[in-house]
């Protein structure tokens, strides 16, 4: 992998943290707050601008997930093992975000940090817990063509829950709020706020694609090194 | 109780905790990986240039 990619991986990753900022800061200086009477705790609305991104980068990364998954089982593409491996990385980071930083919210707007009968909730606990599981399983289990198939296995079942965990919100809406964006007029939110987690949404996937070179990067570099040791020790 | 700013704050730095030290934690690998294999690549280069005069020095001794 070149100088340029690894580069050109920094760059969008810095670029990516740039936008995130603004997007935070136009959050809380331009957009406007929302009606009081609606809410139980009408300040704490905007970590919409965050988690909201936060979950579509990670739906990007478990769609990552898939491919690499697919093209390691299907037709034993490398690159697609190590694209696998990104999709996992993603996942886990910004399901972490999103985890932890919904029910921090729900606690202040429900009184309650989970809803167990809520199905977005729970498929989105099982998406993030999958990540986790793949991530802590590549570090723990030896590389070898078994190994890849289990978690390619893994990979590929668990992204059905992807669109799952995107419908439910639509078919079983029970606590957590609706769709904002494509969520018809029922979404009512103020053209200033849709600008502000537009931007957050632009912002997050730049962020979220930097991400991914910069894992790949390692990846890369990790793969190169082992080879060069090994050809050391030959000699 | 706390009020929801508060709550609003704990979610925005628990965020930015996990993605600024994870990019991080990616930035200080890539810079480790980058110096352990330009060593690395050292040695084998130089392990190259005289690999052949060393083999052929050990093999009589085999």
């Amino acid at each position: 992998m070149g100088r340029v990619f690894t580069n050109l991986a920094v760059a969008l990753t810095i670029i990516g943290l740039l936008l995130a900022s603004i997007t935070l800061w136009l959050g809380f200086t331009w957009a406007p707050a929302v009606n009081p009477d609606d809410w139980a705790a009408p300040e704490a609305y905007r970590i919409l601008f965050w988690h909201v991104p936060a979950a579509w980068a990670s739906f990007l990364a478990f769609t990552l997930l898939f491919i690499g998954s697919a093209m390691w089982f299907l037709k034993r593409k490398e690159w697609g093992w190590k694209l696998h491996v990104v999709g996992a990385h993603l996942g886990l980071v910004y399901g972490m975000c999103v985890i932890i930083s919904g029910p921090i919210w729900g606690t202040a707007e429900w009184g309650t940090p989970w809803d167990m009968t809520d199905v977005r909730l729970n498929t989105y606990a099982i998406l993030a817990a999958l990540s986790l599981f793949l991530v802590v399983g590549h570090q723990t289990q030896g590389d070898s063509e078994e190994s890849r198939d289990t978690f390619a296995t893994v990979g590929l079942f668990g992204f059905l829950l992807v669109p799952l965990t995107i419908v439910a919100i639509r078919i079983w809406q029970n606590r957590h709020p609706g769709p904002v964006i494509g969520g018809g007029s029922e979404a009512g939110l103020a053209p200033e706020i849709l600008a502000v987690l537009l931007f957050g949404l632009f912002s997050f996937q730049v962020l979220v694609i930097g991400h991914a070179m910069l894992v790949w990067a390692v990846n890369d570099l990790e793969l190169r090194l082992a080879k060069v040791q090994m050809e050391i020790d030959r000699r | 109780m706390a009020d929801g700013t508060t709550f609003l704050a704990i979610a925005y730095i628990a965020m930015i905790g996990i993605i600024g030290g994870w990019t991080w934690k990616m930035l200080q690998r890539l810079n480790e990986l980058s110096e352990r294999l330009a060593a690395a690549e050292a040695t084998f280069g130089h392990a190259g240039a005289t690999g052949s005069a060393e083999s052929s020095d050990s093999s009589e001794e085999e």
